[in-house]
């Protein structure tokens, strides 16, 4: 018995060290969930400060809509394109913000069968049109959604008018990728990395917490659920912005030679008349690449046509459907100018609200 | 899966635990392992497994019932079928490693390479191991050292006993059969020491092997901009890299095995200490040198031909000679056996086999010669000037081959031996300048590699680091074993690549 327990003391510190600093450490949030605390934060009026950068946005939006009233008044879906929309934008306290980083197909169907499922009733839906929805090239390639799969097929029978049955409740990850990483030599250099790159100081409130002053320098999300980028990146200027133009990888987001997926056409269409059927109003919102991009993109336009068809899609579903249309990809349309970006892509929150003329509701 | 992956060590965990509760059945517990073990570290095509599947069913059943046949023949038939079994074992590894390669450099001068597509089998994990293990238990039997194993479950974990089946070292059937069959209680002095052997193995693997890497890749990736001096250092550091690449998996194989209280023959044995070329090779990969020995050079030494043809020999050229030239042919074929089993590519053909026999072959001519200069210059052969002076030498002659090794290619290798004779000073970069390494990284490698010769040296005294490390009182050995672990936990380059000895 001496020798195993000799044994055990010889190993089981370096094993329980190795674990103690993958769970605690965690920089990718794989053994802490704190959705729902940041989501609960949120709707109590919070704004909130997100340390980690890998702080699952997904599951903070779900438990945003498992705590949002049964009427809203907007819920704007759609990418990080669209996630600088606040409550002063579009002119009311009861709108939420949902878009996500990379939202793409499943993500957005997920969190309209999650407002489903909660039977949250918004009276207007903004959809942030993008390549993200449109391309399955593109969406076939992400995976961020996975964890949401169900609640977007439920949405998907929702539309289609089958029996949709509500996807359980059970919010568990995978059992096999959390022992894999508890254990992992990778995930634990991972963390050594982290701590090395932001300071000790960094484990102090290090995944999230709640803005009490404008000392920070980061990013945080409004109470809405919108977001602010931290003071790094809006402070980028039109130069930044044409150097990220350069290296925006246009063969990627806007797939070379793609088109517009036809079944995500369909899914749209259908997603429009169920809502109408329901007494939704559905705005589409078209956000302008900036000037330096779109250039490119235009220069190179037999490849990347998606682009120009989906404009014209959304312009063809307004005009169809009788939908409000903000915006066009064509940055000229706009009036917009390089200086009034973040990055190549994403407009500055300022830039952004003369878009819309909304009132209140 | 792979050695260095999750779900290898929860492969372990999992196996030791049904192994040590299984009690009379803890053999079969080895065979469903090695059989586990071996289709999850092929990749994943249904495919491939199923052709895997059907090679190693067609080894163990040859190898079973080849045994028994052979057993119960007497006379020549004995002969014959025991030549018959190993030729049919024999023929998997021609057909699986060779047949395809030479099939399509054929059909290729006639302009149709795509003829022989089907000869394809793709690389067959571990093939050449225990091929080599199951020839040699046919021939055992066959020259009555032990009688056929009646248990063809013993015959199955021997072939594919997983720690040793992807790449060695060669086992014997009478080594390790007893060890298969005996009850194993558990010991957790065993399980430590297996442990510890695993942990020095990822150290040399993870920690030093791949950082040398990174060396040899840039510098090799274009010789031409680097200096004879410095790829020279490329390839000391390949020696390094090889060394604790093929000894670290060796490590881990041990270990591993040794957790289920069954010990392998060792494979390396202080190599860099090594006077001479020939003693290099008694060090080095020693079980596959000691099968080639055993069951090709010692039996074609004792063949009539041969003892007629020294006899020849003798009478024409004198007695040294009269034994040299057997003995040099039989080298032939030893040399000649080795480099095949090495894949047969011609760099390495030159580099496992032909230079190393051309530097025996010099040695043993020259050696008079030698003697004489040495007693000449009054040298003392004990001295420890002397013995390093041999050890660099015999290092520094292997780094030759080894440059053929590192082009990849016979004819860049030429090139690349051209480039350093004529570039011998004069190189565009310095050895680092294209690397990623920093001076941590310079720091672990030959910090690591100055424990690692430390640990050799004590074993080329007859003494080891893990027995010296016993001796000391607990806390000493916990201080020892947890730096050890925290230095793999912090730099160790997880997941950067694979063993070079897989490909055999």
């Amino acid at each position: 018995m001496k020798k195993l327990w000799l044994l055990l003391a010889l190993f089981l510190p370096a094993l329980l060290f190795l674990m103690g600093v993958n769970y605690f450490l965690d920089p990718a949030n794989i053994f802490h969930s704190d959705g729902k605390q940041i989501a609960q934060a949120l709707m109590q009026g919070n704004e909130v400060y997100i340390g980690s950068g890998n702080t699952d946005e997904r599951q903070i939006k779900k438990n945003m809509i498992s705590l949002m009233p049964k009427e809203v008044d907007l819920v704007v879906v759609g990418p990080s394109l669209a996630m600088t929309i606040d409550r002063v934008t579009v002119g009311t306290e009861n709108m939420y913000n949902l878009a996500l980083s990379g939202a793409d197909y499943y993500d957005i169907l997920a969190q309209l069968g999650m407002l489903e499922e909660q039977q949250v009733k918004p009276k207007k839906i903004l959809f942030c049109v993008d390549s993200t929805f449109f391309d399955e090239a593109l969406y076939g390639q992400m995976s961020r959604s996975e964890t949401l799969k169900p609640y977007a097929d439920y949405m998907l029978q929702v539309i289609s008018n089958q029996d949709a049955k509500k996807p359980s409740g059970t919010d568990w990850k995978n059992a096999k990728v959390l022992v894999q990483q508890i254990f992992s030599v990778t995930y634990f250099q991972a963390c050594v990395d982290y701590v090395k790159s932001n300071g000790l100081s960094s484990l102090q409130n290090m995944r999230w917490s709640i803005r009490e002053d404008d000392l920070s320098e980061n990013a945080y999300l409004r109470g809405d659920g919108s977001w602010v980028y931290n003071r790094a990146y809006q402070s980028a200027t039109g130069e930044t912005v044409q150097k990220n133009a350069q290296e925006y990888n246009i063969d990627y987001y806007f797939t070379k030679d793609g088109h517009v997926s036809e079944s995500s056409k369909e899914t749209f269409e259908q997603l429009i008349r169920y809502y109408q059927g329901q007494g939704v109003e559905v705005s589409l919102f078209l956000c302008p690449l900036s000037p330096s991009l779109y250039t490119r993109v235009e220069n190179q336009k037999e490849s990347h046509m998606l682009l120009w068809e989906l404009e014209e899609f959304a312009c063809r579903m307004a005009e169809n459907y009788d939908l409000e249309l903000y915006g066009s990809y064509d940055p000229k349309q706009m009036g917009v100018t390089d200086a009034d970006y973040y990055d190549a892509r994403h407009v500055r929150h300022e830039v952004l609200c003369t878009f819309f003329d909304w009132k209140t509701y | 899966m792979t050695l260095t992956s999750f779900s290898f060590f929860a492969f372990l965990l999992i196996g030791l635990l049904v192994y040590y509760m299984s009690g009379k059945g803890q053999k079969y517990v080895l065979l469903a392992m090695s059989l586990f073990f071996y289709f999850a570290i092929a990749p994943a095509t249904l495919r491939y497994r199923l052709k895997l599947c059907a090679i190693v069913f067609y080894v163990v059943f040859l190898t079973y019932v080849g045994g028994l046949l052979i057993d119960r023949a007497k006379g020549k038939r004995r002969t014959i079928l025991t030549f018959f079994c190993i030729g049919g074992l024999a023929a998997v590894l021609f057909v699986t490693k060779y047949f395809y390669n030479i099939f399509t450099g054929i059909a290729g001068l006639f302009g149709n390479p795509g003829a022989f597509e089907w000869l394809n089998f793709g690389s067959v994990i571990g093939v050449s191991y225990f091929i080599l293990s199951a020839i040699g238990y046919l021939t055992d039997v066959c020259w009555e050292s032990y009688p056929a194993e009646k248990n063809p479950v013993n015959i199955g974990v021997f072939v594919l006993y997983f720690p040793q089946v992807i790449s060695g070292p060669v086992t014997r059937f009478s080594q390790m059969n007893s060890q298969f069959c005996e009850k194993t209680g558990f010991d957790p002095d065993r399980i430590s020491h297996g442990i510890r052997r695993m942990l020095w193995g990822y150290f040399k693997k993870l920690v030093i092997s791949d950082r040398f890497f990174l060396i040899v890749n840039a510098v090799y990736g274009d010789y031409t901009a680097y200096s004879g001096w410095q790829i020279f250092l490329a390839t000391v550091c390949y020696a390094l890299r090889l060394y604790t690449d093929f000894s670290g998996c060796m490590d881990i194989v041990m270990g591993a095995s040794e957790l289920f209280g069954v010990s392998l023959p060792e494979n390396f044995n202080a190599p860099f200490f090594s006077a001479t070329v020939q003693e290099f090779w008694q060090r080095w990969h020693i079980t596959l040198g000691g099968w080639f020995k055993d069951y090709v050079m010692y039996p074609l030494q004792k063949t009539k031909g041969m003892i007629e043809l020294g006899k020849k020999c003798k009478k024409r050229f004198g007695k040294k000679a009269g034994k040299k030239i057997p003995f040099y042919l039989a080298m032939v074929v030893l040399w000649f056996g080795i480099g095949l089993w090495h894949g047969g590519a011609g760099y390495y053909f030159i580099a496992s086999a032909g230079i190393p026999f051309l530097l025996m072959l010099l040695g043993d001519v020259l050696s008079p010669l030698f003697e004489k200069v040495s007693n000449a210059l009054h040298i003392r052969k004990e001295s420890g000037i002397f013995k390093t002076v041999c050890f660099l030498r015999t290092n520094l002659l292997l780094c030759f081959a080894w440059v053929f090794v590192c082009a990849g290619a016979t004819g860049r290798g030429f090139r690349i031996l051209g480039h350093q004779a004529s570039h011998l000073l004069t190189g565009e970069r310095s050895v680092l300048g294209n690397t990623t390494l920093q001076a941590l990284d310079l720091c672990l490698m030959f910090g690591g590699m100055a424990v690692v010769l430390f640990a050799d040296y004590l074993q080329y005294k007859g003494k080891s680091l893990t027995d010296l490390l016993d001796a000391k009182p607990f806390a000493l050995r916990f201080l020892a074993v947890n730096a050890e672990i925290l230095v793999i936990l912090f730099y160790g380059l997880v997941g950067s690549s694979a063993f070079i000895y897989f490909q055999f």
